[in-house]
């Protein structure tokens, strides 16, 4: 099991009402965001899996998602998510609330140095049972069409975890209206309570993209290392296809 | 089983997806268009790029997009289309001016709005080359391979593994003399189909048609393969291109990291363009162009500095610093699989450009120091200007052992 699968038995009590509350500030940085006069991107989606560092965050269920960025000409920037999941039997029901902000910052050679935190959190209705949480502060650089990036996390996914993740993606568009995107991470525990079962975790993901108009359609494939995921009470293997839609609103 | 439902899916909402939205945006004459240009925030972090598939490009361009016609609202003008230019830190969107008023007007009138970085008209461009001179076939007389002692030139380098990128008219990518030179052919031009047209394709056969294939022409760099980027259409017996469709295609090459650019046409000065010029050789590329002999300082882009401009031999005597290079009754290849003489400064931009490839091949971090008979411009002594590249080899060029010592100036 990874530091991230065995997560849920770790969990810090609590995470319901803490999920609450960060759903409460998701909704204000929301309407807070809306009336800003400079650049306010919104996005709706549709994902048939939320998939995150090659585990499943939805239990294998299909996600919406809305979207809010603001991007500050001088290089802040915040973002904020809430996802919905559709449940068995068709009910939805709240998954997770991410908030993201940082600076980057373009050099002369074309260069990008991106530094940030982020912080997601996500309900009991997410693969775990009791809600669980992880921060993350990183650092990343960007040229052309690749990017890498460094993840530290003091709790990740539960209490006292201490990880680092490191990607690399990259990105290119082999016609117009398409993409094709690649991804390699590792995630390295870094200081672990006593007890706590871990080991260092790869993932990949590759995946395809094509705009028509206001909606760009998804497709990725994504695994990891030889591992099995755990939702619905069974074990599920790591590789996953998950196909989406977004629309710019 | 669930996998192949999701891929069939995928395919499925794709398929719908292309065809709902086939028509794209309503065509506008460039004349009556302008480039507004927009602070481009640099890229980072967005946590729903996990989904990937471009997740985060789709907020940038929500984002976008309500910029850009919130601009236009307030100035009056029809938000037409955007294009992402981030390495150069600006969005691009074009916006339509309503008929009785100049888009000179309306790009001054931008420019003085906080938001908008600059804002220029779409001006039109026009290629440096003149019609055939006559309609016979191909005679096996290019200036080129006495001028330059082509095949001497080959021996040295053919310009393998260096990229061309060709902004021109479209090129007949299975023109046999062509075929498998091609490792991008992609139009830019707006509300047109891609079509083989006679001046792109002129300009690609000069540069690297292919070489010992019994048929044809051998361009200058035969081992080279291009990028051909069509942002020019003929018009009967021209070729014009509009700002837009050139920083597109320009944009493009850059990004593609292409050694060489060749730019067989001039026009208005733009600052769009310039930018991408200078980003352009900033990053390493060569940039070669035609020489405008009717426009003060060859007109634009061959006035930007670090850009080769390069004029037709006839203009040596007249044109004072300008490089000249064989651009008179010059065999090259044709759409529909044909050869035809072409005369103009654009086929002596194209055998500077091929000339720049196999210098490349060469000294692949080297940008391109021509070796004439003046001290600045003049006639282009392809040989030497080779050897300065190839230093060191045992190889000779134009009747003469080379030597680092003869050809170091």
């Amino acid at each position: 099991m990874t530091a991230h699968a065995e997560a849920g038995e770790c969990r810090a009590r609590g995470s319901r009402t803490s999920f609450r509350v960060r759903a409460a500030v998701f909704l204000l940085v929301c309407s807070a965001a809306a009336p800003v006069s400079a650049e306010v991107g919104a996005t709706a989606s549709l994902f048939s899996d939320a998939q995150f560092r090659g585990y499943s965050l939805s239990a294998g269920r299909p996600v919406a998602i809305l979207d809010f960025a603001y991007d500050d000409p001088s290089g802040f920037y915040a973002d904020a998510a809430g996802t919905g999941v559709l449940r068995r039997g068709g009910e939805p029901a709240p998954l997770g609330v991410q908030l993201n902000g940082g600076y980057a910052n373009r050099l002369k050679s074309g260069t990008t140095l991106d530094f940030g935190i982020t912080h997601s959190s996500y309900s009991h209705y997410s693969q775990s049972a009791r809600g669980t949480s992880y921060t993350e502060v990183y650092a990343g650089i960007a040229r052309g069409a690749l990017s890498s990036r460094i993840f530290l996390s003091p709790h990740y996914f539960a209490s006292g975890h201490w990880t680092a993740y490191g990607e690399v993606n990259g990105s290119i568009s082999p016609a117009r209206k398409w993409s094709v995107d690649g991804h390699v991470g590792m995630l390295v525990p870094l200081r672990m309570p006593r007890g706590a079962r871990y080991r260092r975790d790869f993932d990949w993901r590759i995946g395809v993209s094509r705009k028509a108009g206001p909606v760009s359609l998804h497709a990725a494939w994504s695994d990891g290392a030889p591992d099995y995921d755990v939702y619905g009470g069974r074990r599920h293997g790591r590789s996953a296809l998950v196909i989406g839609a977004t629309w710019a609103l | 089983m669930n996998r192949l439902r999701l891929l069939l899916a995928f395919l499925a909402l794709v398929t719908l997806g292309a065809s709902a939205y086939a028509q794209g945006s309503p065509t506008i004459p460039p004349e009556r268009q302008i480039l507004v240009m927009v602070k481009h925030p640099p890229d980072h972090f967005r946590p729903g790029g996990a989904y990937g598939g471009g997740y985060g490009d789709d907020l940038l361009r929500s984002a976008r997009s309500r910029l850009a016609r919130r601009i236009a609202k307030a100035h009056g003008l029809t938000f037409v289309d955007g294009w992402p230019m981030p390495m150069i830190g600006v969005d691009c969107f074009i916006m339509a001016v309503p008929e009785g008023r100049s888009t000179e007007t309306a790009a001054q009138e931008l420019s003085t709005d906080s938001k908008v970085a600059w804002a220029e008209p779409v001006e039109l461009y026009h290629a440096e080359g003149t019609p055939a001179s006559h309609n016979d076939p191909l005679y096996a007389a290019q200036p080129a391979a006495h001028a330059w002692d082509l095949a001497d030139l080959h021996r040295i380098a053919t310009g393998k593994g260096v990229r061309v990128a060709v902004i021109d008219s479209g090129i007949q990518a299975n023109h046999p003399d062509l075929a498998g030179q091609l490792i991008v052919n992609r139009n830019f031009v707006a509300g047109q189909a891609e079509k083989p047209e006679d001046h792109g394709t002129g300009v690609a056969g000069v540069i690297a048609a292919k070489s010992d294939n019994r048929i044809g022409i051998a361009g200058v760099a035969p081992g080279a393969r291009l990028l051909g980027l069509r942002a020019c259409w003929q018009r009967g017996e021209n070729t014009l291109c509009d700002g837009l469709s050139l920083a597109k295609a320009f944009y493009f090459a850059v990004q593609e990291n292409a050694d060489v650019i060749n730019l067989s046409l001039s026009g208005p000065d733009s600052r769009l363009l310039r930018v991408l010029v200078q980003t352009a050789i900033d990053r390493g590329s060569i940039v070669v162009t035609a020489y405008d002999a009717a426009t003060p300082h060859g007109g634009f882009p061959a006035s930007v500095p670090g850009v080769i401009a390069v004029a037709d031999r006839a203009f040596a005597a007249s044109s004072g610093e300008v490089y000249t290079a064989p651009g008179h009754d010059v065999p090259t290849t044709q759409p529909g699989g044909r050869w035809f003489l072409v005369n103009g400064s654009s086929f002596s931009a194209a055998h500077v450009s091929g000339l720049a490839a196999l210098v490349r091949q060469r000294r692949h971090s080297d940008g391109l120091t021509l070796v004439s008979d003046r001290a600045v411009g003049g006639t282009i002594d392809a040989c030497a200007t080779l050897a300065r590249a190839a230093s060191g080899c045992d190889c000779s060029c134009g009747g003469g052992r080379m030597s680092s010592a003869r050809f170091a100036h």
